[in-house]
């Protein structure tokens, strides 16, 4: 037996302004606000700046989206097999004996098996595809906000310029506080409306699976991507 | 449409509007910070001054009034 090094079998942690999936989101708004700290604008910390983002840094959409495009494409194919298989049907009433009958019966019982299970692949592909689009929406909008609040201009100034507007007087600490503040609601907002999101149409999806399997301990719970959200 | 697919429906437009409701927020709280900015440095500095003169003025008129006996006709002086 091969024993690897202690280093190589530890765990791994991510750095400090890393979800476990990569950088958070917010890294650009995070920046903003350390230079904010720094002229005493705001006291909040980097790690408290990230949080509303976590659920958001830890979907993996690209991986949600590939799934959704799978079942959507095999629900077709089944689709298209069934209206093949739809040609041959009309044989089977016409097998006789006990033999035919006892074959055409076995025919029947699988092939309401598979109609229920093409109705359950059906539904469930066609929750995905939906929660894909409205996650592929709510993401859109959650960059758009980050990209807002972390343009580095406050109150008509750049921001290598605040120090000097602050100092002159040009500037009121007062409303670029405000402003500074009104980004992070901002952006905290966006966070946990995404968040939110992405757990209820996660659920949802679940749901539309293990429903469509007819019984909640007989059907899937929705492993696919969705297992490392629960 | 699948009943699963009207609550991801209902999720979404819940979402969309509390973005929605957010933007305005953002924007309704910047305008009013923007608005509130202090006047330009140059009234600014104008203004300190006057300030500054009136406050000195305060400290010598009595000085000059005094001596005339005229400091109980000065405003906000009380009447013995």
């Amino acid at each position: 037996m091969t024993l690897l090094p202690a280093a190589e079998t530890a765990e791994v942690r991510p750095p400090e302004n890393q979800s476990p999936r990569g950088p958070s989101s917010a890294e650009g708004f995070v920046a903003l606000i350390a230079v904010c700290r720094e002229l005493g604008l705001t006291s909040i910390d980097d790690e408290t700046v990230r949080r509303p983002h976590r659920r958001v840094d830890e979907f993996r959409h690209a991986h949600f989206s590939s799934d959704a495009l799978r079942l959507t494409r095999l629900a077709e194919s089944l689709a298209q097999a069934a209206d093949v298989d739809g040609v041959g049907e009309t044989s089977v009433a016409e097998w006789s004996g006990r033999a035919g009958r006892a074959a055409g019966g076995a025919l029947r019982v699988v092939g309401d098996e598979l109609a229920g299970l093409r109705a359950r692949l059906d539904a469930g592909a066609e929750a995905t595809a939906q929660a894909d689009a409205i996650l592929r929406e709510v993401l859109g909008r959650h960059r758009g906000v980050l990209a807002t609040v972390s343009r580095p201009r406050l109150a008509g100034y750049d921001l290598e310029a605040l120090p000097a507007a602050l100092n002159s007087g040009a500037l009121s600490p007062h409303s670029l506080r405000g402003e500074v503040q009104a980004r992070l609601d901002y952006a905290e907002s966006a966070g946990v409306l995404a968040g939110d999101a992405i757990a209820g149409v996660a659920a949802e999806v679940a749901t539309a699976w293990s429903v469509g399997a007819g019984s909640a301990d007989a059907g899937s719970a929705g492993e696919l991507i969705l297992a490392d959200l629960q | 449409m699948t009943a699963a697919v009207i609550r991801l429906d209902a999720i979404a437009a819940h979402t969309a509007a509390g973005f929605d409701a957010a933007d305005r927020r953002y924007r309704d709280r910047t305008a009013a910070v923007r608005t509130a900015r202090r006047e330009p440095p140059a009234v600014r500095r104008l203004r300190a001054r006057l300030i500054a003169d009136a406050d000195a003025a305060d400290g010598v008129v009595p000085q000059l009034l005094l001596p005339a006996g005229l400091d109980a006709a000065r405003p906000g002086v009380r009447r013995r």
